[in-house]
């Protein structure tokens, strides 16, 4: 099969089987920032956005995203510098290993546009998803209170 | 390379014309990836436009391929402490509940899915197309597997113009675990009298069960006294990994217990 998709703003034309997941065209594509972990759905590693909305990559076939936008870690800031939840993450000591980070930040990132503010609780539950095999729960959680700090100061 | 096929219907007609053809309905895609086709066609749901959620003062109707996101934020903004938005909400991870579709929730019926007990306890309705097109109740849909073989769910519709006192329970290792059970008990008061009652546990060996003889003891009674037991269950449960059936079993009895006298409720 082939088609388009739009990831972090750019028009790419892809070549795929049709059993392929959005996660094997993006890497397939040079998004190795997108991680392969558990390809079951329950680590994270593979959070994407598609159409703006929070997604396992690993969970979406190709063929249902053809059109579609896709942002990634990557392309969060859209000028190609860290975002603030990646600064975030950096500052709070919540990168060990690194490779749950970018899906950690994916979901950081869909928490806190959906919940500005979120309670600890909220924090926990959106999170519930992502697992950090170096068991950095902490930092990453002080990660997330720092961006939500300094999302809200910039307004 | 794989020899699976995709079709893309606009409309229902065009879904059921596939259905025909030996295809499959694709929702959000989470239930096929455990055992990836390797042959025959799936249809995008995403375009044939099933996917809305409206709620009334007199139901709640969900498109089949409404997400779980999509039918709990719809829902919980018009019916805050409705059950099927919290039991929505519980399922799962924030990213996996904007793919999950109600309706492959429904058609596969995973261990991971919280919304079967909730529809079973409103006595909710599903409409199928393809087969055995028709309105089904969703208890009989999912206690007959060959009901929704060659179909696809279009809509969902769970009664609302009562008021039910809720209780909603889902047990897992962690939160992230799929629920080894789930309870629903739903009470409606006349005064201080129960007037009708509904109690729907999840997770045992039958996959639901409706506590009718229960019902009917507390139906007509002030605040229940009732203690139910393990041998109100039924079958019980099977023995899952770190849980023995027997211990599934009075776990989920003291959990209906519970519920039954009141802990967490809220109004549906």
């Amino acid at each position: 099969m082939n088609g388009t998709i739009i990831v972090n703003g750019a028009q790419i034309e892809i070549d795929f089987d049709p059993a392929d997941t959005l996660l094997d065209v993006l890497r397939d594509n040079g998004h190795t920032e997108v991680k392969r972990g558990c390809s079951k759905g329950e680590c994270g590693t593979c959070l994407v956005l598609l159409d703006d909305l929070l997604v396992n990559s690993c969970q979406v076939f190709a063929a249902t995203a053809l059109g579609k936008k896709v942002t990634t870690s990557s392309g969060l800031n859209g000028d190609g510098r860290p975002h603030v939840i990646h600064e975030s993450f950096a500052d709070a000591g919540a990168v060990q290993c690194g490779f749950c980070t970018p899906g950690m930040v994916m979901a950081t990132h869909s928490l806190l546009t959906t919940t500005p503010d979120p309670t600890d609780e909220e924090i926990r539950l959106g999170l519930v998803g992502n697992l950090c095999r170096c068991t950095g729960y902490v930092k990453i959680f002080d990660a997330v209170k720092l961006a939500c700090k300094r999302m809200r100061k910039d307004g | 390379m794989s020899k699976v096929t995709w079709v893309y219907p606009k409309s229902v007609d065009e879904l059921t014309e596939c259905l025909k053809n030996d295809t499959r309905p694709h929702g959000g895609g989470t239930g096929f990836m455990r055992n990836v086709p390797q042959s025959g066609s799936l249809a995008d749901l995403s375009g044939v436009g099933i996917a809305s959620v409206r709620v009334t003062d007199g139901s709640v109707r969900i498109g089949g391929a409404a997400t779980f996101t999509a039918a709990a934020s719809a829902i919980a903004a018009a019916r805050p402490g409705h059950i099927v938005a919290r039991a929505l909400y519980d399922a799962a991870s924030p990213a996996l509940r904007n793919r999950i579709t109600i309706g492959g929730s429904l058609a596969l019926f995973p261990p991971w899915s919280s919304v079967v007990g909730p529809l079973v306890a409103l006595d909710a309705e599903l409409t199928i197309v393809g087969a055995t097109t028709g309105t089904y109740p969703v208890s009989e849909y999912i206690g007959n597997r060959e009901l929704g073989a060659e179909t696809a769910i279009t809509e969902i519709r769970a009664d609302a113009s009562r008021e039910w006192e809720s209780h909603w329970y889902r047990f897992a290792p962690t939160h992230f675990n799929y629920p080894l059970f789930t309870v629903v008990v739903l009470t409606e008061l006349d005064g201080t009298s129960i007037s009708d009652c509904r109690i729907v546990l999840t997770g045992n060996r039958g996959r639901f069960k409706r506590l009718e003889a229960v019902e009917n003891e507390i139906r007509g009674t002030s605040q229940p006294a009732v203690e139910v037991t393990p041998a109100d269950l039924g079958a019980g449960f099977p023995d899952r990994q770190g849980f023995s059936g027997e211990y599934l079993t009075h776990l989920a009895a003291v959990a209906i217990t519970r519920g039954l006298r009141g802990a967490e409720r809220n109004a549906t």
